[in-house]
């Protein structure tokens, strides 16, 4: 479950740390890809991993335009514009597949990977298992493709001074639509993977994601995948601990609590942690 | 004459007409907002309009003055609050609980609502203010999102389901009139005092003290002013005008529940108001509630049934249009559009 935290947050993370946007609508994107998901495997019974390549280029598309047809137009703009942009994206994708798929939640009928397997004397859900295994996976290439790839360099380079970088003839508004592509793409996988167990519903299921995504962010720190993917697992441990010890009827107040002191006592090592890690 | 030219004609008029309104007298432009809409009961009454236009009307003037409540801290401090849906809902079950559990009347519920609402402001300001823009925004939003999973468990409060008026008898003392149009006169009265303090505050030494913290927050405290102090002031008074409102809204439709005051969406549309109206002015809040409330209420009737949603696909819609094209609020755009250039005219 961390590691799909982790996912999610690494993809907000780096939309959040070179952008310098928060995405309010980062649980919705992932939405997309468990409805697609979902509506897709149980209608024509694809198995679910087959969705994942389809999810990828599909919210990749899908976030490149959010940013070339909407958030280009406001990144210039007061702060406020910036919130409510991303919530208006909210509003549109949220309520839009309510209107299209209905109130109902839906679950998966049937993938491949079915049941428990016994992993190290514990009794682990194998769709679980399979996600945290591709979530790795896709930590992996997202890791690869900031660090070594010349599209990744040309990103943190705009990321870390953007006037810089534009001198040194970087497209930046390329970049920026690249970077809402690539942090979307995350999200994809980590939805396509979450919706094989986890019940899908237009109106609370986004919410969940966003603020917990958020609360990794806000652990692990800006611009950096693999501070947010330990600030996802730290969610997930966080979580898991407080429900047996305490009580599962107040888990996602644990989560806001950890946003909410993570926040502040981050607040400065957000920022250096930044600074000092690029 | 081509089309082109009959534009630039009309635009020509509106700008006569703008800096015309501009000019009045301030309590002139108060009265082009508040009288005529005196007379929106009696029109009631006298079945001229629905009962839905009504409504829409009554909600419009309470989000004005919540609307004013947010702008002290989100418009002239500018720090972007995603978290006043608690302090409305303080103010909000406050009263109600006053009432229903202790049958103690709401003129005394209302203003304890909003006083216990802006020590709720203070302890979330206190914890929140050090930080800074989006870390603000959100530390706010989740506190927020905290306290409705809270009371969404607080079975003396009704959990999730809430506390439902049941029992209630109408009248002065209970603050639950019949027939329910009067409630309009109370938002009515609610937004005119709050105008009126903002018009106040607009001009006054503190006032000018957030807007100062808004421009340059570093600045501000270099030049020797005590920014956090200052924070909580504009946090109290802001939290206590939402507070109220949370109160009289509860009176009027007579039932609180979590998922009524503290959802994601009634924390966001407390600041599009000023939004979309535009920051720091008087009118922004006027302006901004007149366009939300009555495109909501009228949306949400037409999609009712099969599409719920597509409501909110549309607000979406104009909310994008409105932070692209007029991204500092309809009545700055409008100024910087058909006001005079060479100033000589307040923000007003």
């Amino acid at each position: 479950m961390g590691l799909i935290y982790g996912l999610v947050a690494a993809g907000l993370a780096i939309i959040w740390g070179v952008v310098d946007i928060v995405n309010f609508a980062h649980g919705e994107y992932m939405l997309i890809a468990m409805f697609t998901t979902v509506l897709v495997s149980n209608t024509f019974g694809v198995d679910p991993l087959l969705m994942l390549p389809v999810n990828v280029v599909l919210l990749f598309v899908i976030g490149y335009l959010s940013y070339t047809v909407v958030i280009s137009r406001v990144i210039n703009g007061p702060i406020f514009a910036q919130v409510l942009a991303t919530f208006a994206l909210l509003l549109i994708l949220r309520y839009g597949m309510l209107a299209a798929f209905g109130s109902q939640t839906r679950t998966l009928d049937s993938f491949v990977f079915d049941g428990r397997v016994e992993l190290l004397g514990v009794a682990v859900s194998l769709p679980q298992l399979v996600a945290a295994v591709f979530c790795v996976a896709g930590v992996g290439v997202l890791y690869y493709v900031l660090k070594h790839t010349k599209t990744g360099r040309a990103i943190r380079a705009t990321a870390q001074d953007r006037e810089a970088a534009r001198v040194l003839g970087i497209n930046d508004d390329r970049i920026f639509a690249l970077t809402w592509g690539i942090g979307i793409a995350a999200v994809a996988v980590a939805g396509t993977l979450a919706a094989t167990f986890y019940p899908t519903q237009a109106e609370t299921t986004p919410e969940i994601w966003t603020i917990i995504a958020f609360a990794a962010v806000a652990l692990g720190g800006l611009g950096g995948v693999l501070a947010a993917v330990a600030g996802g697992l730290i969610i997930g441990l966080v979580e898991n601990m407080s429900v047996t010890l305490i009580s599962s009827q107040y888990r996602s107040f644990y989560i806001f609590a950890v946003l909410l002191i993570g926040l502040i006592y981050s607040r400065e090592g957000i920022l250096n942690w930044v600074s000092t890690h690029e | 004459m081509s089309v082109a030219d009959r534009y630039v004609g009309g635009v020509d008029r509106f700008r006569v007409y703008y800096q015309h309104l501009a000019s009045l007298p301030p309590a002139v432009q108060f009265g082009l907002v508040f009288g005529p809409a005196m007379l929106f009961p009696v029109l009631y009454t006298t079945g001229l309009t629905s009962w839905q236009f009504l409504n829409t009307m009554t909600l419009t003037f309470l989000f004005i003055g919540l609307g004013h409540g947010w702008n002290v801290i989100g418009g002239y401090a500018g720090q972007i609050s995603l978290g006043h849906a608690v302090m409305f809902a303080v103010g909000a079950y406050t009263t109600a609980v006053l009432l229903v559990y202790y049958g103690i009347t709401p003129w005394i519920g209302i203003p304890l609502g909003g006083v216990l609402a802006s020590a709720a402001g203070l302890i979330l300001g206190g914890v929140t203010f050090r930080l800074r823009y989006h870390y603000f925004a959100l530390a706010t939003l989740a506190a927020a999102l905290a306290v409705e999973s809270l009371f969404n468990r607080w079975d003396f409060i009704g959990a999730s389901v809430g506390l439902q008026y049941t029992g209630v008898e109408s009248g002065l003392s209970s603050f639950v009139f019949e027939p329910r149009w009067i409630h309009f006169y109370a938002m009515w009265v609610f937004a005119l005092l709050v105008t009126l303090l903002i018009y106040r505050l607009h001009h006054s030494r503190l006032g000018i003290y957030l807007k100062a913290i808004n421009m340059d927050q570093e600045l501000a405290a270099n030049a020797g002013l005590n920014v956090f102090r200052y924070k909580m002031y504009a946090m109290g008074l802001s939290s206590f005008i939402v507070g109220v409102g949370g109160g009289l809204y509860v009176q009027y439709v007579n039932f609180v529940s979590p998922v009524e005051t503290l959802d994601l969406v009634r924390n966001v549309e407390i600041l599009l108001i000023p939004i979309i109206g535009g920051l720091g002015t008087v009118f922004g809040p006027i302006v901004g509630a007149f366009i939300y409330m009555p495109t909501r209420e009228y949306t949400r009737g037409m999609f009712a049934g099969t599409l719920v949603g597509v409501d909110w696909v549309i607000f979406g819609l104009v909310l994008l249009l409105v932070v692209i094209y007029a991204p500092h609020g309809l009545v700055n755009r409008l100024r910087d559009t058909f006001g005079n250039p060479k100033g000589g005219e307040t923000d007003e």
